[in-house]
């Protein structure tokens, strides 16, 4: 039995299609193992792989397209139930469903609420979703999130295709994890996912089903996602003027920096900010994570659920404290305006857009950093007006706004601010 | 324009979602007056509140639109919906300058992309749907330009392209020219309304994917407005 629970892919057979005659359709009365019986009630939503009905239990019913019913699928459903593990907001598979011709058509599992982590991604929906929320909230999420797939990782499961569309939120504490029949378990892989949470060292892989993920694989994507939601809706790999995130990610080109060390290639935009107001040790921790030669940089020294924890814990106690507050109040907030304060530096009001700013940037330039860093892109701009109509040639220069390049004007305080 | 265009390098700093560019190029000439002309209007402004009411395409998406009817013109540059206000209106009148609007497109796309790589944005692989009723009749060798343009850029698997025919007098030919990798379709009667319905669903599809998947785009949805 201990042998069973631990094939290697090589040893499983073939997926092969399970054959289904019947399109299921509301009012369809399905049943499972143990001869009870569901009614399929009407559908909540559609995906690439099937549809997900109400049911008349307080249940949902995932069913598959026909050609998605396979038998992987069906063994890996099979696995997760045999697992016998339950863990709140998991949307794990409670019973295989077939239809009346005894056939495998889906699966049983608990209803889930909230929004997508994607919606968080952007400003406007997030204030919209989450009009109150803090910093300190987003750090909570981290941490239902991390104890979820730490308690996973426990108990044999790889998730796979970790994504903003998988996990959703209600609350702080009260978050879902859905599409878990692609979960690798029992040595079935998970036949998918997405570049920007693919680990540099599976990003030549062609096919995401033909290899098995390791835990160390998975610690890539759950601190890309663990990025993500502290510089809400950036990743780490996104840059300006930059490769795409492939190539990137291959490099290790991480865009944000850590002391004096940057790639000068953090898009523009507030992401400096976020990424600013997080304290030290968590700025430490994404840097050695996605810079090449991080000590935390490879498969089998990237920091696993629990080391994240403990650091994201450390957070919401400094938060929730006042105690990180107190250097800079701003640091309190989700999306922070400037940069944050520093020891020893006396700030005054810029002229311009009243933000907080370092006294001796002012006395030197007359507005802060930030003005004057939209005032050179507008310049810039300027400079490339496209001309209109028919006399359209097309042959506009790029248009590249530069703030972090070390361009000649610029000063010893841009640096530092820069930097921290 | 000026402070539009401000206005959309500023979003991309605001908002880094990743962007599906879609381009309508549009044929507006003298032959699309009436129904037809009427029905695209609908049609366009239809697509505009159906990609408005998807909260991820809202801030995913970035239309824009150029039309030749007479000459090529931008009607919109690209930028999400929450930066438009309402769908550009078209009055059908002049010849049909299509290599010129290809180009202008082209051009258009070009730049935002530059755009989006100095900013820092990720974005799909980018669409142009181009609409015909008739046969191109600006210059030639301006043509024969964005029909290269347009095939490189496909070949290299930097655009997909939406080739569609209006009525009888359509040249296949030439939107099949444009289209190295999938046949032209002609659209039923004048079922532009079902077209773009269609397309926001796709370009919906398409924003709650991730930049580098393949999206199974709806095929049985094309039998509702496609001559097949
Ligand atoms: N447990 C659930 N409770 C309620 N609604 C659900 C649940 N799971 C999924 N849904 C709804 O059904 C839709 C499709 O489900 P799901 O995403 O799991 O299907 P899929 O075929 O795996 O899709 P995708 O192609 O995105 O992977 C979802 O967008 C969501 O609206
Ligand atoms: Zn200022």
């Amino acid at each position: 039995m201990k042998a069973a629970l631990n094939k290697t892919a090589q040893s499983i057979v073939p997926d092969r299609n399970l054959p289904v005659s019947l399109v299921a359709k509301p009012g369809h009365v399905l049943h499972m193992q143990n001869g009870q019986y569901v009614t399929l009630g009407t559908i909540l939503g559609q995906g690439g792989e099937g549809s997900v009905f109400k049911t008349n239990t307080p249940y949902v019913a995932k069913i598959y397209r026909p050609e998605k019913t396979t038998s992987h699928k069906m063994a890996k459903i099979q696995a997760l139930l045999d697992k016998r593990i339950d863990c709140p907001g998991v949307c794990f598979p409670k019973a295989i469903l077939y239809n009346s011709r005894n056939e495998f058509v889906g699966y049983l599992m608990g209803m889930v609420e909230g929004e997508k982590v994607r919606s968080l991604y952007m400003k406007p929906l997030f204030l919209k979703k989450f009009p109150s929320w803090k910093k300190r909230d987003l750090v909570e999420l981290c941490i239902t999130i991390l104890k979820k797939i730490g308690y996973l990782h426990k108990n044999g499961i790889i998730l796979g295709d970790i994504n903003p569309d998988n996990i959703l939120v209600k609350s702080p504490k009260d978050v879902y994890f859905v599409d878990c029949d692609s979960y690798q378990v029992d040595g079935y892989p998970c036949p998918v996912g997405t570049i920007p949470f693919t680990p540099p060292e599976l990003q030549k892989k062609v096919h995401y089903g033909s290899y098995l993920r390791t835990v160390g694989n998975e610690n890539f994507a759950v601190a890309v996602l663990l990025f993500s939601l502290m510089v809400t809706g950036q990743m780490p790999y996104n840059q300006k003027d930059g490769e795409g995130a492939q190539a990137n990610i291959i490099n290790m080109d991480f865009s944000y920096p850590l002391g004096d060390v940057s790639n000068k290639k953090t898009p523009a935009g507030p992401w400096r900010f976020l990424w600013s107001h997080l304290p030290r040790f968590m700025k430490e921790a994404f840097y050695n994570t996605f810079s090449k030669g991080g000590c935390y940089s490879t498969e089998s020294t990237r920091l696993n659920s629990y080391d994240w924890l403990k650091k994201f814990n450390e957070y919401l106690r400094l938060l929730d404290s006042g105690k990180y507050g107190a250097q800079d109040k701003m640091s309190e907030e989700v999306y922070p305006t400037r940069f944050k304060k520093q020891k020893g530096v006396v700030y005054v009001k810029c002229p311009q857009c009243n933000e907080d700013t370092d006294e001796k940037y002012i006395k030197e330039r007359g507005i802060c950093m930030e003005c004057q860093r939209k005032m050179r892109s507008r310049r810039h701009q300027k400079s490339f007006e496209p001309r209109k109509s028919s006399g359209y040639q097309g042959t506009f220069g790029r248009t590249t706004r530069t703030v972090s390049r070390a361009t000649p004007q610029l000063g010893l305080l841009d640096i530092l601010n820069w930097i921290f | 324009m000026k402070n539009d265009n401000l206005l959309n390098l500023e979003d991309l700093e605001n908002n880094p979602s990743s962007r599906v560019p879609v381009c309508l190029v549009l044929d507006t000439s003298g032959s699309m007056e009436g129904d037809s002309i009427n029905e695209l209007n609908e049609g366009v402004r239809l697509f505009y509140d159906a990609v408005r009411s998807d909260e991820t395409a809202l801030y995913a998406a970035e239309i824009s639109v150029v039309t030749f009817g007479g000459h090529a013109s931008c009607q919109a540059g690209f930028s999400t919906l929450e930066h438009q206000s309402e769908a550009p209106q078209f009055y059908a009148g002049g010849g049909t300058p299509m290599g010129e609007a290809m180009n202008m497109a082209l051009d258009m796309l070009e730049k935002r992309k530059g755009e989006y790589k100095a900013s820092g944005v990720d974005y799909y692989q980018p669409w142009i749907v181009l609409m015909t009723d008739g046969m191109p009749n600006g210059s030639p060798a301006e043509l024969s330009r964005s029909i290269q343009r347009t095939c490189d850029m496909i070949n290299d698997r930097k655009l997909t392209i939406f080739p569609i025919g209006i009525g009888e007098d359509a040249d296949m030919d030439v939107l099949a020219r444009f289209s190295p990798k999938r046949s032209p379709l002609k659209l039923q009667g004048l079922n532009f309304k079902e077209f773009f319905a269609w397309l926001s669903k796709s370009v919906s599809k398409v924003s709650q994917s991730t930049p580098g998947d393949k999206v199974q785009l709806d095929v049985d949805g094309i039998k509702g407005w496609a001559e097949l």
